[in-house]
Parts: structure tokens; sequence; C-alpha cells
């Protein structure tokens, strides 16, 4: 198992937080990040990543700990066996990809026409870099993404959801 | 030996292909074949993965990731990019994490960064997973 922050690494990554906040980011993100760092040793160290990193570099950074949240957030409770989901097969990726890319495309249209991507971000709580993310992928994105979306903009969950989602 | 996919895994996979990091072809002929080699041993013993342009420990802030492995191609795709899979080993069984074009240290960096939060995940059984390869 890998084991929990130390005390002083723990009051390190407050400073990083500190930091991220100062800089703008999300006061939910910042705040889910913290709560993490004791839960995760990848949200630690992407936040150490981040104090290190060059400015071009921390977007990316901060999209990743968003990953590791959203994982947090959906992992299954721990269980044996694991979660599983319908299998598909590589000859199935162009079917999946176009009806997510036209997903998307609804999910952009739909965030232009409430201020564009800064402003939902802002709204959502959802930091702007993994909205971008988001948006620009080829993956499903994840149904708590879509929810934060429809809730900040109070739309209802038809107006968000597709037929590909995490 | 089973070879999970993972929710990670068969995500990555899509956004890779939409970006057109690797090809139809290069997935059937190189990635598949070399992925399903690791079904027969672990760790695996094909002479390949002796290379380190092939085969390597996961590695993030000079700390090694448990049980954490990268496999490596290189020159996939029409932009000729790296390519790089992210596997670890739990309870008997392969499991492949996420994968992701290496464009640059950092990036790889962070990339390592996000899969030691998931075979922390996958240790605790908190992990999706999407079949066997």
């Amino acid at each position: 198992m890998i084991a929990a922050a130390t005390n002083k690494e723990f009051v390190s990554l407050m400073d990083i937080a500190l930091r991220m906040h100062a800089e703008g980011l999300p006061d939910e993100f910042v705040a889910a990040a913290v709560r993490a760092v004791d839960a995760n040793e990848g949200v630690r160290t992407l936040m150490l990543l981040w104090s290190e990193a060059e400015p071009q570099e921390r977007d990316a950074i901060c999209a990743d700990i968003q990953d590791l949240l959203d994982d947090l957030e959906a992992a299954p409770v721990s269980h044996v066996p694991p979660a599983t989901r319908p299998r598909i097969a590589f000859d199935e990726f162009d079917d999946v990809l176009a009806g997510v890319k036209a997903h998307k495309q609804r999910l952009r249209d739909l965030i232009d026409k409430h201020g564009g991507v800064s402003e939902v971000a802002r709204r959502s709580g959802i930091p702007q870099p993994s909205l971008s993310r988001m948006l620009n992928s080829g993956s499903m994105p994840r149904r708590a993404t879509l929810y934060k979306i429809a809730n900040a903009l109070g739309l209802s969950e038809k107006d968000v959801v597709g037929e590909w989602v995490q | 030996m089973d070879i999970v996919i993972t929710e990670w895994a068969l995500q990555s996979y899509l956004d890779l292909k939409a970006r057109g990091s690797f090809t139809t072809q290069e997935y059937k002929q190189q990635l598949r074949p070399d992925v399903l080699s690791l079904k027969a041993a672990w760790p695996p013993t094909d002479v390949k993965f002796a290379s380190s342009k092939f085969w390597g420990p996961a590695v993030v802030r000079n700390q090694r990731v448990p049980n954490g492995f990268k496999m490596k191609w290189h020159n996939m795709g029409d932009g000729k990019v790296q390519l790089r899979l992210c596997v670890t080993w739990f309870q008997g069984r392969v499991l492949l994490c996420h994968a992701y074009v290496k464009d640059s240290t950092a990036t790889d960096q962070r990339e390592i960064a996000k899969f030691l939060g998931r075979v922390d995940l996958i240790q605790k059984s908190r992990h999706t997973e999407r079949g066997l390869l």
C-alpha cells in the first residue's frame, strides 16, 4: 500500500495549495486536492510537480490533478472483484468516436451560449484547463463533469448527457 | 495470465486514436501483439523486454511506481510520436492503465504521477475494468 503524506510533506503541500489559490484556481478544485493528498500519492506528486513546473506546464498538471480527483470521486467502493463495464472492441472505436465528437460539439455549443469555457469553468468550479481538455479529447466525458456543468448553468440532465459517458 | 483493460486504458486509447497517435495497422500489427506477449509470464521473459527502449520501470521524481512499468513505442502514427503504455501487475493479473504520447520529460513525469495515483486505486480494487485483451 502507498503511504500517507508525512507531516512535513503535508505542510509543504498546504503551501502549494495556497499558491494555487493565489493563482486563481477554483476553490472547489484546490480544496478537493488538499483533501485528496492523504488518500492518493498521485495527487501529492502532481501538486509537487505543479510547484516545480514552468508556467506553460501548469495548466496540463491542473488537468491531470482534476483527472485523479475525478477518478477518486468515481472510484467504486473497494470490493472484490472490481467494478466492470462491457468491453468495446477496437473495431468499434470509430463509431464510438463519432458519437463522442458529436456530443462534445453540442456541449461546446451550449458552453459558448453561456459565456464560453472560462465563464463556465468559473461557474462550475472545474479548472479551465480540465474543461478544455475534456472538450478537445476523444475520450468519453465523465458523468460527474457533465453534472457540474448542468448544475452551474441550470440545465437538465438530458441537455448534457450523451450516449457515451464514463 | 489475464491482461485487463482498465477504463483508463480504454479512454486513453480512444483519445489517442482520435488524435492519430497510432494507425489501425500499427495497433493490429504492433501494439496489440506486443501487449499480448505479456500473457506469457510476469515479469515478462520475452527477449524484447530486455531492451530499455521497449520496456522499463515507471519512475516519477526519482521514485519508482510500485509494480509500475512502461511499454514504449517510437515513431507511431502520422506524427511519428513516442507512445507509452502504463502497465501494472496485481493479484496475478496484468492491468493496462493509461497510454499517452511522450512529447517531453515534463509530460512523462506528470503522466507517471497520474499512473502512481491509479496504481494506488488498483491496489485497493477501486478501479473499473473493461474486459480482457
